[in-house]
Protein backbone atom coordinates (compact mmCIF):
# COMPACT_ATOMS: atom_id res chain seq x y z
CA UNK A 1 0.00 0.00 0.00
CA UNK A 2 1.12 3.80 -1.01
CA UNK A 3 1.84 5.70 1.84
CA UNK A 4 0.14 9.13 0.63
CA UNK A 5 1.17 12.68 1.73
CA UNK A 6 -1.62 15.82 1.08
CA UNK A 7 0.71 19.06 0.65
CA UNK A 8 -1.93 21.82 0.10
CA UNK A 9 -4.76 20.63 -1.66
CA UNK A 10 -2.79 18.54 -3.68
CA UNK A 11 -2.35 14.43 -2.47
CA UNK A 12 0.13 12.41 -3.93
CA UNK A 13 2.52 9.69 -3.09
CA UNK A 14 5.16 9.93 -0.57
CA UNK A 15 8.70 9.42 -1.70
CA UNK A 16 10.91 6.71 -0.21
CA UNK A 17 12.61 9.57 1.98
CA UNK A 18 9.73 10.41 2.88
CA UNK A 19 7.98 7.04 4.22
CA UNK A 20 11.24 6.62 6.06
CA UNK A 21 11.09 9.62 7.88
CA UNK A 22 7.03 9.65 8.44
CA UNK A 23 7.50 6.39 10.17
CA UNK A 24 11.00 7.07 11.65
CA UNK A 25 8.94 10.05 13.53
CA UNK A 26 5.70 8.40 14.47
CA UNK A 27 7.80 5.51 15.97
CA UNK A 28 9.80 7.96 17.84
CA UNK A 29 6.87 9.66 19.08
CA UNK A 30 5.03 6.70 20.13
CA UNK A 31 8.04 5.61 21.90
CA UNK A 32 8.47 9.16 23.94
CA UNK A 33 4.90 8.44 25.12
CA UNK A 34 5.98 5.44 26.81
CA UNK A 35 9.01 6.44 28.22
CA UNK A 36 6.78 9.48 29.65
CA UNK A 37 3.74 7.05 31.02
CA UNK A 38 6.48 4.45 32.38
CA UNK A 39 8.11 7.62 34.21
CA UNK A 40 5.30 8.93 35.71
CA UNK A 41 4.23 5.46 36.52
CA UNK A 42 7.30 5.02 38.39
CA UNK A 43 7.04 8.25 40.00
CA UNK A 44 3.94 7.31 41.48
CA UNK A 45 5.56 4.37 42.71
CA UNK A 46 8.39 5.96 44.57
CA UNK A 47 5.87 8.56 46.10
CA UNK A 48 3.94 5.58 47.59
CA UNK A 49 6.98 4.15 49.11
CA UNK A 50 7.27 7.45 50.94
CA UNK A 51 3.67 7.55 52.39
CA UNK A 52 3.55 4.11 53.09
CA UNK A 53 6.87 4.34 55.50
CA UNK A 54 5.65 7.64 56.88
CA UNK A 55 1.77 5.84 57.46
CA UNK A 56 0.19 8.53 55.62
CA UNK A 57 -2.48 8.86 52.59
CA UNK A 58 -1.95 11.10 49.76
CA UNK A 59 -4.33 13.38 50.61
CA UNK A 60 -3.06 13.81 54.15
CA UNK A 61 0.61 14.35 52.30
CA UNK A 62 -1.00 16.96 50.37
CA UNK A 63 -2.61 19.01 53.21
CA UNK A 64 0.73 18.62 55.22
CA UNK A 65 2.64 19.92 52.21
CA UNK A 66 0.33 22.85 50.82
CA UNK B 1 -2.63 36.19 -19.00
CA UNK B 2 -5.90 38.01 -18.64
CA UNK B 3 -7.60 40.00 -20.88
CA UNK B 4 -6.96 42.92 -18.62
CA UNK B 5 -3.17 42.31 -17.97
CA UNK B 6 -0.52 44.08 -18.82
CA UNK B 7 3.41 43.94 -19.58
CA UNK B 8 4.31 47.24 -19.17
CA UNK B 9 3.93 50.40 -17.52
CA UNK B 10 4.19 53.51 -19.91
CA UNK B 11 5.40 56.97 -19.52
CA UNK B 12 4.83 59.29 -21.93
CA UNK B 13 6.96 62.53 -23.19
CA UNK B 14 5.97 66.35 -24.11
CA UNK B 15 4.59 66.20 -27.75
CA UNK B 16 4.33 62.16 -27.76
CA UNK B 17 0.93 60.88 -30.00
CA UNK B 18 -0.82 58.24 -28.29
CA UNK B 19 -1.89 55.43 -29.45
CA UNK B 20 -5.55 53.65 -28.25
CA UNK B 21 -3.63 50.81 -26.77
CA UNK B 22 -1.83 53.44 -25.27
CA UNK B 23 -4.90 55.03 -23.83
CA UNK B 24 -6.21 51.81 -22.66
CA UNK B 25 -3.66 50.63 -20.85
CA UNK B 26 -3.29 54.32 -19.05
CA UNK B 27 -6.59 54.32 -18.38
CA UNK B 28 -6.85 50.67 -16.52
CA UNK B 29 -6.58 52.16 -13.14
CA UNK B 30 -4.40 49.41 -11.38
CA UNK B 31 -2.40 47.86 -13.50
CA UNK B 32 -2.96 44.39 -13.71
CA UNK B 33 -0.26 41.39 -14.13
CA UNK B 34 0.20 37.91 -14.60
CA UNK B 35 1.95 37.08 -11.25
CA UNK B 36 5.19 39.08 -9.60
CA UNK B 37 7.40 38.51 -12.36
CA UNK B 38 5.73 40.96 -15.02
CA UNK B 39 4.96 43.14 -12.11
CA UNK B 40 8.26 43.66 -11.70
CA UNK B 41 9.48 43.41 -15.65
CA UNK B 42 6.96 46.05 -16.30
CA UNK B 43 8.77 49.00 -14.47
CA UNK B 44 12.29 51.01 -15.29
CA UNK B 45 12.22 49.55 -19.26
CA UNK B 46 12.35 51.90 -22.24
CA UNK B 47 9.31 53.64 -22.24
CA UNK B 48 8.34 52.54 -18.80
CA UNK B 49 7.64 54.29 -15.24
CA UNK B 50 10.15 54.07 -12.72
CA UNK B 51 8.74 52.37 -10.18
CA UNK B 52 8.52 54.42 -6.94
CA UNK B 53 6.59 54.60 -3.75
CA UNK B 54 2.47 54.79 -4.13
CA UNK B 55 2.92 52.59 -6.99
CA UNK B 56 -0.16 49.75 -7.21
CA UNK B 57 -0.43 46.35 -8.95
CA UNK B 58 -2.74 43.70 -9.19
CA UNK B 59 -1.68 40.10 -9.48
CA UNK B 60 -3.70 37.58 -11.12
CA UNK B 61 -1.61 34.40 -10.05
CA UNK B 62 -2.46 35.20 -5.94
CA UNK B 63 -5.76 37.78 -6.69
CA UNK B 64 -4.12 40.31 -4.52
CA UNK B 65 -3.87 43.69 -4.95
CA UNK B 66 -0.20 45.36 -3.76
CA UNK B 67 1.03 48.67 -3.46
CA UNK B 68 4.67 49.81 -2.91
CA UNK B 69 6.25 51.58 -0.20
CA UNK B 70 9.53 52.58 -1.42
CA UNK B 71 11.57 49.44 -0.94
CA UNK B 72 9.44 46.33 -0.96
CA UNK B 73 5.34 45.32 -2.12
CA UNK B 74 2.97 45.13 0.31
CA UNK B 75 -0.23 43.83 0.35
CA UNK B 76 -3.17 46.52 0.33
CA UNK B 77 -6.07 45.83 2.92
CA UNK B 78 -3.89 43.96 5.00
CA UNK B 79 -4.75 45.09 8.90
CA UNK B 80 -3.64 42.60 11.40
CA UNK B 81 -4.74 39.54 10.72
CA UNK B 82 -4.97 38.27 7.36
CA UNK B 83 -6.63 34.98 5.78
CA UNK B 84 -4.35 33.17 3.93
CA UNK B 85 -5.96 29.38 3.34
CA UNK B 86 -8.11 26.94 4.55
CA UNK B 87 -7.61 23.03 3.77
CA UNK B 88 -9.92 20.23 4.03
CA UNK B 89 -8.08 17.16 4.19
CA UNK B 90 -9.95 13.48 4.09
CA UNK B 91 -8.49 10.07 5.47
CA UNK B 92 -4.82 11.86 5.76
CA UNK B 93 -1.62 10.32 7.93
CA UNK B 94 0.43 13.14 6.17
CA UNK B 95 -0.69 17.02 6.11
CA UNK B 96 1.43 19.54 5.06
CA UNK B 97 0.73 23.12 3.67
CA UNK B 98 0.73 24.28 0.42
CA UNK B 99 4.69 25.52 -0.65
CA UNK B 100 5.37 29.26 0.01
CA UNK B 101 2.57 29.91 2.59
CA UNK B 102 4.67 31.15 5.20
CA UNK B 103 6.36 33.83 3.24
CA UNK B 104 8.53 37.37 4.09
CA UNK B 105 4.87 38.58 4.09
CA UNK B 106 4.17 38.13 8.19
CA UNK B 107 6.21 37.33 10.81
CA UNK B 108 3.91 35.94 12.93
CA UNK B 109 0.85 33.64 11.64
CA UNK B 110 -1.94 31.86 13.50
CA UNK B 111 -3.13 28.02 12.62
CA UNK B 112 -6.45 26.63 13.73
CA UNK B 113 -6.51 23.02 13.20
CA UNK B 114 -9.40 20.65 13.47
CA UNK B 115 -9.62 16.92 12.92
CA UNK B 116 -10.99 13.58 14.13
CA UNK B 117 -9.62 10.37 13.81
CA UNK B 118 -11.26 7.89 10.76
CA UNK B 119 -11.22 5.08 13.20
CA UNK B 120 -8.92 5.45 16.35
CA UNK B 121 -6.92 7.91 17.63
CA UNK B 122 -2.73 7.64 17.60
CA UNK B 123 0.78 9.85 18.29
CA UNK B 124 0.34 13.37 16.57
CA UNK B 125 3.41 15.35 15.66
CA UNK B 126 4.43 18.42 14.46
CA UNK B 127 7.41 19.74 12.05
CA UNK B 128 8.49 22.69 10.17
CA UNK B 129 8.68 22.65 6.67
CA UNK B 130 10.48 24.40 3.64
CA UNK B 131 9.49 23.86 0.05
CA UNK B 132 11.73 20.74 0.17
CA UNK B 133 10.39 18.98 3.12
CA UNK B 134 9.73 18.35 6.15
CA UNK B 135 12.50 19.39 8.62
CA UNK B 136 13.39 16.13 10.50
CA UNK B 137 16.71 17.34 12.17
CA UNK B 138 16.35 16.04 16.22
CA UNK B 139 16.28 19.48 17.74
CA UNK B 140 12.35 19.93 18.32
CA UNK B 141 12.41 20.77 21.99
CA UNK B 142 9.30 21.42 24.35
CA UNK B 143 6.24 20.21 25.72
CA UNK B 144 3.02 19.87 26.21
CA UNK B 145 0.82 20.25 29.43
CA UNK B 146 -3.10 19.60 30.89
CA UNK B 147 -5.58 18.24 32.96
CA UNK B 148 -9.04 15.69 32.09
CA UNK B 149 -11.95 16.16 33.64
CA UNK B 150 -11.37 14.37 36.39
CA UNK B 151 -8.06 16.90 36.82
CA UNK B 152 -5.50 13.98 35.95
CA UNK B 153 -2.59 15.74 34.44
CA UNK B 154 -1.20 15.29 31.03
CA UNK B 155 1.91 15.78 29.84
CA UNK B 156 4.40 14.91 27.48
CA UNK B 157 8.05 16.57 26.34
CA UNK B 158 10.26 17.02 23.14
CA UNK B 159 13.58 16.57 23.60
CA UNK B 160 15.46 16.74 20.62
CA UNK B 161 13.24 15.03 19.05
CA UNK B 162 12.82 14.46 15.25
CA UNK B 163 9.37 16.39 15.65
CA UNK B 164 7.27 17.84 18.04
CA UNK B 165 5.45 15.61 20.05
CA UNK B 166 1.51 16.97 20.28
CA UNK B 167 0.31 13.40 22.28
CA UNK B 168 -2.40 11.57 21.04
CA UNK B 169 -5.41 12.01 18.57
CA UNK B 170 -8.62 10.17 20.59
CA UNK B 171 -12.08 9.91 19.61
CA UNK B 172 -12.99 12.84 17.87
CA UNK B 173 -13.34 16.84 18.52
CA UNK B 174 -9.41 16.91 18.63
CA UNK B 175 -8.02 20.98 17.97
CA UNK B 176 -5.23 23.37 17.90
CA UNK B 177 -5.20 26.89 18.10
CA UNK B 178 -1.54 27.40 17.55
CA UNK B 179 0.87 30.60 17.08
CA UNK B 180 4.07 30.28 14.77
CA UNK B 181 6.73 33.01 15.79
CA UNK B 182 9.41 34.14 12.73
CA UNK B 183 8.94 30.97 10.63
CA UNK B 184 10.47 32.56 7.54
CA UNK B 185 12.85 34.99 8.72
CA UNK B 186 15.53 32.92 9.49
CA UNK B 187 17.04 35.50 12.04
CA UNK B 188 16.11 33.13 15.42
CA UNK B 189 14.49 30.06 15.57
CA UNK B 190 11.28 29.50 15.31
CA UNK B 191 9.11 28.97 18.18
CA UNK B 192 5.53 28.05 19.19
CA UNK B 193 2.66 28.00 21.52
CA UNK B 194 -0.79 27.24 21.59
CA UNK B 195 -3.44 25.56 23.10
CA UNK B 196 -5.68 22.45 22.43
CA UNK B 197 -8.38 20.12 23.18
CA UNK B 198 -9.32 16.21 22.56
CA UNK B 199 -13.11 14.85 23.27
CA UNK B 200 -11.60 11.46 24.97
CA UNK B 201 -13.72 10.19 27.51
CA UNK B 202 -11.82 12.24 29.76
CA UNK B 203 -12.18 15.36 27.48
CA UNK B 204 -8.75 16.79 27.82
CA UNK B 205 -7.66 20.05 27.28
CA UNK B 206 -4.35 21.46 27.25
CA UNK B 207 -1.47 23.86 26.43
CA UNK B 208 2.15 23.53 25.00
CA UNK B 209 4.95 25.27 23.26
CA UNK B 210 7.98 24.41 21.74
CA UNK B 211 10.93 25.44 18.76
CA UNK B 212 13.02 24.45 16.58
CA UNK B 213 16.48 24.51 17.60
CA UNK B 214 17.71 25.33 13.76
CA UNK B 215 17.38 28.58 12.32
CA UNK B 216 15.69 27.51 9.10
CA UNK B 217 13.18 29.67 6.53
CA UNK B 218 10.30 27.29 7.03
CA UNK B 219 7.38 27.94 4.44
CA UNK B 220 4.44 25.69 6.52
CA UNK B 221 4.51 23.13 9.05
CA UNK B 222 3.76 19.60 8.68
CA UNK B 223 1.49 17.17 10.90
CA UNK B 224 1.51 13.54 10.82
CA UNK B 225 -0.90 10.82 12.33
CA UNK B 226 -0.36 7.66 13.02
CA UNK B 227 -3.77 6.46 11.92
CA UNK B 228 -5.57 8.83 9.21
CA UNK B 229 -7.27 11.84 9.89
CA UNK B 230 -10.39 13.87 8.66
CA UNK B 231 -10.50 17.51 9.27
CA UNK B 232 -9.33 20.92 7.69
CA UNK B 233 -6.63 23.70 8.99
CA UNK B 234 -6.49 27.65 8.35
CA UNK B 235 -3.91 29.83 8.32
CA UNK B 236 -3.73 33.32 9.20
CA UNK B 237 -0.57 36.26 8.67
CA UNK B 238 -0.33 38.46 11.40
CA UNK B 239 0.31 41.91 9.90
CA UNK B 240 1.74 44.58 12.60
CA UNK B 241 -0.96 47.30 10.94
Amino acid sequence: MTQKIQVGDTVRDMTEEEIALYSATIAEAELNKQQHEAAAIAKAAARQIVLDKLGLTADEAAALLG
Amino acid sequence: MGANATTFVPAYVAGEVLTAADLTVTNSGIPVFADSTARDNSFGGTGEKTLAEGQYAYLESTNATQFYDGAAWQPVGASGITFLAAVTFTSQTTVAFANSLFSASYRNYKVYLECDPDSTGGSWTMQLRTNAGAQSAASYIGGLVGGSLSGTAVAIGSNNLTSFNLGTTTTDNNNIALTVFNPFANDRRCTWSGTMYNNATDDRGGAFGGTYQTAVAATGLQFNFANAVTGTYRVYGLADA
